[in-house]
């Protein structure tokens, strides 16, 4: 079965004014067959008037750049903090294999004194703990 | 595109239905109140976007300063096993 789109009649409207067309140009909004149905839809139930509409989208801007500025700022602080914790987790992360290396030489040895004794059996115990836990 | 400019007037093509009892003027009058008011609803969308992300900067801002503290405490401690380690095995860096 052939089903057909339904066909919509068009009429062409001359405006005489280019207020519109400019105030869609300012606003960055497209007018074009698919959006102007609901632009005016909204334009019908909107309770304000244009005085009203106008000032509200001034201090909405105006918020916005304030916010926009702020995130720059806060963005900026969050990058420096977590290319620090980036940084340290590198390090943290090559000392560690390294250490791990090391204990497992260090497992085929048997120090003379009882404080190096005892230092061996910690680290051994200690980077066994970790490397179960990773 | 159903809106065209020329020197003195700005021409759109309009679905019929919609201006059946609608006059120019207030055609007009209509959009222009539409764009503004879609404009509202995009600019409080874009901030309330900005809003939630810029929490979860101050939020992530708080807690990254303990987390780098204890990485840093993690960090001394491994520091001080690899010059142990050094000393144990005699082999110093």
């Amino acid at each position: 079965m052939n089903i057909r789109p339904r066909r919509v009649q068009l009429k062409t409207i001359k405006i005489k004014e280019n207020q519109v067309c400019e105030l869609a140009k300012t606003l960055d909004i497209r007018l074009d067959n698919e959006s102007i149905r609901e632009i005016l839809e909204v334009g019908t139930k909107s309770p304000y008037s244009e005085e009203q509409l106008q000032r509200t989208i001034r201090e909405l801007e105006d918020r916005k750049k304030k916010l926009e500025n702020d995130f720059r700022e806060i963005a900026l602080q969050r990058t420096e903090l977590e290319s620090k914790y980036v940084g340290l987790r590198t390090q943290i992360g090559k000392i560690f294999r390294d250490n791990l290396v090391q204990v497992f030489h260090l497992c085929s040895r048997t120090p003379n004194g009882t404080h190096e004794r005892l230092a061996r059996d910690e680290l051994i115990h200690k980077y066994i703990k970790l490397s179960k836990a990773q | 595109m159903s809106l065209m400019l020329d020197k003195h007037h700005t021409r759109l093509i309009i679905p019929q239905d919609l201006c059946k009892n609608v006059g120019k003027i207030e055609l007009a009058k209509l959009l222009r109140a539409g764009l503004l008011s879609s404009k509202v609803v995009s600019l409080e969308r874009e901030i309330a976007d900005l809003v939630g992300k810029t929490e979860e900067s101050r939020k992530r801002i708080a807690e990254l300063p303990s987390e780098i503290k204890d990485l840093e405490k993690l960090l001394e401690d491994l520091t001080k096993d690899q010059k142990t380690l050094d000393t144990l095995l005699n082999n110093r860096r």
